[in-house]
């Protein structure tokens, strides 16, 4: 161990402004292709169950692509398996979430609907209850 | 014990164990232009300490009762009143070190290393001056010619360098999915233990639930997603 003299360059690093508030988090969020069920009644009370990739995840939403609309506000149930691989369903951590759609967006580039719900709960399941 | 000088340096020894403290003490005083002004074996007695005991320089050992003293270090220099602090450590990971040097250390000390080393870093320090290793020197002069200044630190790295090898532990394992019981049953520890190590990690990390440490897990890579191998 050598000694430097770095006063100065040090002097900058040792007094940081390192506040709680100035730490305080944005919502945090995952852009990956977990696999998704999401489970809805319809505006003709039909219940509609569809299994596709999510968009991304955050501890309060999440956004995900349809070949068809749901309305706002409709209540959805959804089982994420919190692995991107498409295959990897059973073995990975799974959480489920109830949330409401709340964003519906009309898009023209792959003529699907994007979909954004915001949760009210969640709990993951675990491999017992999976059983 | 050799009468301390007038204008002895005042030195606050933070570490978990007593007799460590001990023997840092006894070589400490053994030079008549130091003195130990106060000791503090966790977090709390450090920052109460610092802030009565003003000392002009803090030995902080890195691991006090499984919590990073790195998570306070910032805190504890400002308790202190600007005393310049020397990180002591066992482990050699240079990660750690520049952490530390970027949460405020002036100095980084490795506990293997001979005893006079450890008095010739304290009197660099309270000169003002830094004591660090010239790999650990060069990799902060990179840090800040790339514009990375030490003191634009990313705030996420700093909480989770203050995560300890267990609570990592935990954090990869509620990513695997597994529960308080399965993962105290894993780790050989009660699912009491569990609860308080993710009370700490939940604070540490500010996320407020499982589902937000996983994705900031994931996030940050403390955890691997599962991938087809698992099948």
């Amino acid at each position: 161990m050598l000694h430097h003299g770095l006063s100065n360059l040090s002097s900058a690093a040792d007094r940081l402004a390192f506040t709680r508030e100035q730490e305080r988090r944005r919502a945090l969020r995952i852009d990956l292709p977990f696999p998704a069920t999401i489970r809805y009644v319809d505006s003709t009370m039909q219940r509609v169950t569809l299994r596709r990739p999510i968009d991304n995840l955050s501890a309060c939403g999440l956004y995900l692509r349809l070949p068809q609309p749901i309305a706002l506000a409709t209540v959805c149930f959804v089982v994420v398996s919190l692995s991107p691989a498409p295959g990897v369903y059973a073995s990975a951590p799974q959480v489920a979430l109830r949330g409401v759609v709340v964003r519906l967006d009309q898009r023209g580039e792959d003529h699907q609907y994007g979909i954004a719900l915001e949760f009210d709960r969640h709990r993951f399941l675990y491999a017992r209850a999976r059983e | 014990m050799p009468t301390p000088h007038t204008t002895a340096i005042r030195i606050l020894l933070v570490d978990d164990h007593a007799v460590v403290r001990a023997g840092l003490r006894m070589l400490i005083e053994s030079h008549p232009h130091l003195t130990v002004v106060a000791e503090a074996a966790d977090r709390a007695e450090a920052l109460a300490a610092a802030a009565e005991a003003r000392p002009a320089v803090i030995l902080l050992d890195l691991d006090l009762r499984g919590e990073s003293s790195l998570s306070f270090l910032p805190e504890l220099s400002a308790a202190s009143g600007g005393a310049n602090v020397i990180l002591l450590t066992g482990s050699r990971d240079q990660d750690v070190h520049l952490q530390a040097v970027r949460l405020g250390a002036m100095g980084v000390v490795l506990k293997e290393q001979a005893s006079d080393v450890l008095v010739r870093a304290i009197e660099k320090v309270h000169a003002g001056e830094a004591w660090l290793d010239p790999t650990l020197t060069a990799r902060l002069v990179t840090g800040i010619a790339s514009g990375r200044s030490a003191s634009a630190v990313d705030p996420e790295q700093a909480r989770i360098a203050s995560l300890t090898e267990r609570e990592r532990e935990v954090i990869a394992l509620i990513c695997e999915g597994l529960q308080n019981k399965a993962i105290g049953q894993r780790l050989f520890i009660s699912e009491t233990t569990v609860r308080h190590h993710l009370t700490s990690i939940f604070n540490k990390l500010g996320v407020e639930n499982r589902l937000e440490l996983v994705i900031y897990a994931y996030r940050h890579e403390l955890a691997k997603l599962p991938g087809p191998s698992r099948r």
